[in-house]
């Protein structure tokens, strides 16, 4: 427990809680120390720095680049925009600039201009579907939110539904079909040429007609696992009409271990609706169900609702066991975390299973001799002993990674321990007939070879890029004849297709989908499709012979089948339209037993695996937390979003545990090549020393290194793909580590991007210094992160405690009182809310003005539960859509120019640098009433409104930082450059990026200083509404971005002057706490502090 | 020997009263030349349509809010779709010259391109209906509209001009059922005594 001390900072060796954001940090806290001093004192300075450093390696190493790299502005370059700036401002005086207003010729109904509607959709993220409520200006989506009607959403939404906005308008979508005509000489290289919707129908009815005469016989068709209903039907449909044409199933990312685990356990495939809420005990075996699994966005909202501890310490709380090999968001918020490298972790299963068979009565079957080798014993003996009091209330989930096998003991145990039906629900599948995607890839690999495929036509996906390695999907579809691939963007497999067209995004097609618990929604389109893209339903109805299929007649045609009477269909259809979900949730499985002798027998059946060492290392993959599995690559908000756990932007890395590190020879940064055998290509990557993560083990992440994702996306990050092969889809071992030597750094550079600005190599030279990705000095690869961004200079700032620390000291994160006596404590409405040792974190002196009295009007507040916030980014995107926020390029990161007005601070707790834990802090303005940043501004563009929001005038401001140089948090962000824009004027900006603005938020410009400012917007469009109608203003219909958008409900907003409103009830909490408040800011934003529940059994372990 | 004539000992306080006042008056000059009152007061451009407010809202009578129906509950007014002109000139004037674009925007479904009257920087975010709803007319910011053939800017829409309102909004605050009388005075309402509005006068309130 970390009790505050005003300015008394106690060292460690008196019992002080260390927090660090890095391993430097931790090492040479006196240099973490300075690094902060010079940030906060001069961040401009600290730039300008930088940059003569940069300036010098550049000339120290290679000259020749120097010569045109060496491009700050000179004084030709200054008259050049001295002088053009006075022309556009001679331009801008003479009149003003004349414009039109368009009105509708037939104005479309519901529309009203300035107002936003909203209508209900869903979206697919691996087996499970969001359900979304979308805000439309005009006919253009610029807002995604969650459906409360949703089970799957509950109102709330992840990262990826937030940053869908901008994948709609992603200006490097394909906007034609293309042909790509092959060229002999160089065999199988295509240059492709745009073509006609109609030469593109033409070849499509050939392939159509001439299916029909071979049964599909030579017809293959590549697609996505789906949830939707429609597509399945057509699909059958399309069986039945060429029972001959094969339907092939592949992404990187499915579902195939926890099916065929399902299958081993029970006979059939069935899909795992767990409730965290109700669990006491969850053990999580490499699963990041917060973070990447399927039905993340429910299972945040549920797992903070078991540990929200709303009544206070007495509340139940569940406990968290995480084992896995790295650090994910589910692993950082573990109350314990066990490091074991992935393939231990089947190992430890056995274990503990034996353990509860053996010591607790819950056999599952004989699983042989189970060897505990190098874990814990703790970690078997309490764990069993935990889940054994805790039978049907308890959880344990095993992830994508691990082996089917370990799916399967997994169901044996949550059935033995009676889990089944209470926390664990069962639930059909969407799709029965799915295949296993590697499986089934391979398959179509291997007829390719044999030429057994005449044409192959592809829905999504971007199988060159992410087939397994060994397959050389690339070459042989490259080979093929006819091959069609609709994709939104003209990426890796589109460049190896004959043929290649638009796909329709989800928010521009008709669809549905079924969620993880059987409810159906339509996707219902906002937009029609920008490019005149398809929609994977109607492609696939024109491959089965329909003439011009349409998405909402399929769909349509689908509800119509679902209902008992055609009568019921106009209802229904509403209905569904206007709730977002069709009909109720599926019926679960009621509790199934387990097959436990087919359980032993995969076990059986498995080799076991070698012992991990230096020259015997593991490499585990994962989807990213940012990019997934590359499907967004090109979506500068997710590039630049910093990973949960290193904080690394614009890049991945492989992370290795501090000991293999130094088995290795390799530090943040190094370059080394994985390699290993039975994997075609070995893979390049920089290595980043990461807490937390298990010995002779790597983590890698999909998705990057991307060379055909667009102009952001292209060149960034490592490509580990090639490493992947059909036999160690998720954990390669057998991997050896070798550095790179000088000439293997100088050839694999073209690879990576030059470091410059998000939109690649700015037009306007000399404003963007293009810069080599590897440092000239050290070798090692850049990498741009925010870890160290932004300290607080060693001041406690996220405050935790363990549930038993709480219930002995519920008042622990304010200061301890240095007066004598019990002393009452009043909430700011003058009420005794208890009685503490502390004192008063408000400083005892007056501020310099007279103070304001807020009671008469609104006086908004905001509260962050740090229990509750898992860390999974989603409020970060949100914001950044709401607010227009731009991204700025991997190098404006590095130089601590992010524009992130809410960012989440992650610190490491302890003094175990391998086994540290985490907490949480998202930070964004805590609009002080007493500003410090206010009083500096020379012109008052920073001011206060009467309720208390510090507001900001950026028509005001002239730049001079002064405010983000007194402010305390750290959460001023300032417009270095024109960001929107690819470096240049806002004539550059593309067209369609400029359809993704909020149009109720002002789009900053150069030179302006941001933050935070609550959603004024929507405060605004609250308090205006409320004017209009004369109802006043209810506790929860104004909610700011970060807060709809967060799954775990860890935020609230409202007013703090009505002592019911829920922010002002977490206000009054005994755990709450506001962020360095004896400053005398009195900041707005309170905190609730972390608790953690360990088992004091445990120990340390 | 005298090299300059005694009149030129006058020169000084001539050039100091010049040099201070043409100074003087030159900025001011461009000082108005650069304020909303110059910019955007007078401002009349042509439309694409001679559409006259004199004679419809004018002498016809109509309510403002028949073409510009979502002013009461929008932040913008509307300009009104073609849809709306067409409700009265599908019978009315078919055949006239002048209403030729409106008929090819029914036609073809572009819209007609009236060209922007009054306009506010992107930075500033006006609301009609909170002004609406507060008891704003029309006719206080936009002017009488009813007796201008073309319309024109009659208030300078600067912030300050605004400011001038929201620190003293009464005088400019009428009956609610009144908003769009353009010929309403404060005398014609004698018992009504204009409600307590506190408009916002902070930077939030109009940007955001």
């Amino acid at each position: 427990m970390s009790r505050r001390e005003p300015h008394v900072f106690k060292k460690p060796e008196d019992g002080a809680k260390v927090f660090w954001k890095s391993l430097a940090d931790k090492e040479r806290p006196d240099l973490a120390q300075k690094r902060a001093e010079s940030e906060t004192a001069a961040s401009a300075a600290a730039a300008d720095a930088t940059l003569v450093k940069l300036r010098r390696n550049k000339s120290g190493a290679a000259p020749a680049v120097a010569a045109d790299g060496e491009a700050s502005i000179g004084r030709r370059g200054f008259m050049f925009f001295a002088g053009a700036s006075a022309a556009l401002a001679a331009e801008g005086c003479a009149r003003r600039p004349v414009e039109k207003i368009m009105p509708y010729s037939k104005a479309p109904e519901h529309v009203l201009p300035g107002v936003a509607n909203h209508y209900a959709s869903v979206r697919q993220f691996r087996s499970d579907a969001i359900g979304i409520v979308v805000e439309s200006h005009e006919g253009r989506p610029t807002k995604i939110e969650g459906n409360p009607k949703h089970s799957s959403s509950t109102g709330a939404t992840d990262l990826w539904t937030q940053a869908a906005i901008f994948e709609l308008y992603d200006p490097d979508r394909s906007t034609t079909p293309m042909r790509g005509g092959r060229v002999p000489a160089t065999a199988g290289v295509a240059s492709h040429q745009p073509a006609t919707w109609a030469e593109l129908d033409a070849f499509l009815s050939d392939v159509a007609r001439s299916s029909q005469a071979d049964a599909g016989a030579k017809l293959r068709i590549l697609v996505e696992p789906t949830n939707s209903p429609t597509f399945l039907r057509i699909r059958d449909a399309l069986k039945q009409k060429l029972p001959k044409a094969v339907v092939h199933t592949w992404a990187p990312v499915n579902e195939a271990n926890a099916r065929e685990g399902a299958n081993i356990a029970f006979g059939q495939v069935v899909t795992v609706a767990a409730d965290y809420s109700k669990a006491k005990v969850i053990l999580s075996l490499d699963s990041d169900f917060l973070g990447t699994e399927a039905g993340n966005v429910r299972a945040n909202r549920e797992f903070s609702n078991g540990r929200k501890l709303e009544n206070g310490p007495n509340d139940p709380m569940s406990r968290l066991y995480v084992v896995e090999p790295t650090f994910t968001i589910t692993g950082m918020n573990a109350d314990h975390h066990l490091r074991l490298a992935a393939q231990d972790v089947e190992r430890y299963l056995l274990a503990l299973a034996k353990e509860l068979g053996d010591k607790h009565g819950i056999a599952v079957g004989d699983l042989g001799k189970a060897d505990s080798l190098g874990v814990p014993a703790k970690w078997i003996q309490v764990v069993a002993k935990e889940l054994a009091g805790a039978r049907a209330k308890s959880i344990l989930v095993a992830g994508t990674r691990q082996p089917a096998r370990v799916h399967a003991l997994v169901h044996a145990l949550n059935a033995a321990l009676g889990n089944a039906g209470h926390t664990i629900n069962y639930f059909p599948p969407a799709d029965r007939l799915e295949a296993d995607p590697t499986a089934s890839i391979k398959q179509l690999a291997d007829d390719m070879g044999k030429s057994l495929v005449g044409t192959l036509v592809i829905l999504g996906g971007n199988p060159v890029y992410d087939a397994p390695a060994d397959l050389k999907f690339g070459e042989k579809l490259r080979a093929l004849g006819g091959a069609v691939h609709f994709a939104s963007h003209f990426n890796e497999t589109s460049e190896a297709c004959t043929w290649h067209a638009p796909r329709a995004h989800e928010l521009e097609a008709w669809g549905d989908q079924t969620s993880l618990d059987g409810t159906v929604a339509i996707q219902q389109p906002l937009i029609a499709p920008l490019f005149g893209g398809r929609s994977d339903i109607e492609v696939l109805a024109k491959l089965s012979g329909d003439i011009a299929p349409k998405g909402y007649d399929l769909v349509q045609q689908t509800v119509r089948g679902s209902l008992s009477s055609a009568g019921q269909m106009n209802r229904a259809w509403g209905e569904a339209l206007k709730n977002g979900v069709l009909g109720p949730a599926a019926k679960a499985y009621g509790p199934m037993d387990a097959r436990k002798t087919e359980v032993a027998a995969a076990f059986a059946a498995a080799k076991p695996a070698a012992a991990l060492g230096p020259d015997n290392l593991e490499v585990t993959f994962a989807p990213d937390p940012k990019l997934f599995d590359g499907r967004y690559a090109n979506n500068p908000l997710l590039l630049e979003l910093p990973d949960p756990v290193n904080k690394v932007t614009w890049d991945n890395v492989a992370h290795v545990s501090k000991a293999t590190a130094a088995a290795l020879g390799v530090e943040n940064g190094t370059l080394v090549r994985l390699s290993r055998p039975g994997a075609p290509a070995p893979v390049d990557i920089a290595v980043w020393i990461t807490p937390g993560q298990a010995d002779n083990s790597l983590a890698v992440t999909l998705g990057w290194g991307r060379q055909k994702a667009g102009r952001y996306g292209d060149k960034h990050g490592f490509d580990v793909n090639g490493l992947r092969t059909t036999d160690a889809m998720w954990i390669a071992s057998g991997v050896k580590v070798a550095k790179l030597s000088l000439g293997e750094i100088d050839a694999i550079k073209g690879r990576f991007r030059k470091v410059g600005m998000a939109a690649g190599e700015s037009p306007v030279a000399g404003r963007i210094r293009p810069d080599d990705p590897i440092d000239v000095e050290t070798h090692t690869y850049k990498i741009s992160q925010t870890q160290e961004h932004d300290t607080m200079e060693g001041r406690p700032v996220a405050i935790d405690a363990t549930l038993d620390e709480y219930k002995k000291q519920p008042f622990f994160p304010l200061f301890p009182s240095t007066q004598v006596g019990d002393r009452k404590d009043l909430d700011q409405h003058g009420k005794t809310i208890g009685v503490r040792e502390s004192g008063s974190p408000d400083p005892n002196v007056d501020p310099l003005w007279p103070r304001v009295d807020y009671s008469k009007v609104h006086k908004w507040g905001m509260g962050i539960d740090l229990t509750t916030c898992t860390g999974c980014n989603a409020c970060v995107i949100a914001c950044q859509i709401e607010n227009n926020v731009p991204a700025v390029g991997k190098e404006q990161v590095w130089r601590g120019r992010e524009m992130h007005w809410l960012r989440v601070d992650r610190y490491f707790v302890g003094l175990d640098t391998d086994n540290p834990q985490i907490a949480f802090q998202p930070v964004a303005c805590v609009q002080c009433e007493e500003a410090p940043c206010e009083n500096v501004c020379p012109v008052n563009a920073t001011e206060h409104s009467p309720e208390g929001l510090n507001d900001m005038a950026y028509n005001r401001c002239i730049g001079t930082r002064y405010c983000a140089n007194n402010c305390p948090y750290k959460v001023r962000r300032f417009n270095f450059l024109n960001y929107h824009t690819s470096g240049g004027t806002y004539d550059d900006v593309p067209e369609t990026e400029k359809m993704h603005y909020n149009p109720d938020v002002t789009v900053r410009m150069r030179g302006v200083m941001e933050k935070c400012t609550y959603c004024v917007q929507r405060i605004q469009e609250g308090k205006i509404k409320s004017k209009r109608t004369g109802e006043p203003i209810k506790d929860g219909t104004i909610k700011t971005a970060c807060q709809q958008a967060c799954p775990a409900g860890a935020i609230v907003f409202g007013d703090l002057n009505d002592p019911t409103t829920a922010v002002s009830k977490w206000r009054a909490k005994d755990r709450s706490y506001r962020l360095l408040a004896e400053l005398g800011t009195h900041p707005r934003t309170s905190y609730l502090g972390k608790i953690r529940n360990p088992n004091p059994e445990m120990g340390g372990a | 020997m005298q090299i300059f004539p005694r009149s030129l000992n006058k020169l000084p306080l001539i050039l100091g009263g010049v040099g201070t006042i043409v100074p003087a008056l030159l900025i001011g000059a461009i000082w108005y030349y650069v304020t909303p009152k110059n910019f955007q007061v007078g401002y009349a451009p042509t439309q694409p349509v001679p559409y006259s407010h004199r004679l419809h809202a004018g002498q016809m009578g109509m309510d403002c809010r028949y073409c510009h129906a979502n002013v009461e509950v929008s932040a913008k007014a509307m300009v009104p779709p073609t849809q709306v002109c067409m409700g009265c000139h599908a019978m009315i004037k078919t055949d006239s010259a002048r209403l030729a674009p409106v008929r090819a925007s029914w036609e073809s479904g572009k819209p007609v391109e009236w060209v922007q009257v009054h306009k506010l920087p992107d930075h500033a975010y006006f609301d009609h209906s909170a002004h609406l709803a507060a008891g704003v007319g029309c006719a206080t910011c936009h002017g009488r509209v009813d007796q201008m053939e073309v319309v024109r800017a009659e208030t300078p829409l600067g912030m300050g001009w605004c400011l001038d309102c929201h620190r003293d909004p009464k005088p400019n605050l009428r009956p609610k059922d009144q908003i769009t009388n353009m010929e309403w005075k404060p005398e014609m309402a004698a018992g009504w005594t204009a409600p307590d509005v506190h408009p916002p006068q902070h930077c939030s309130g109009c940007h955001r």
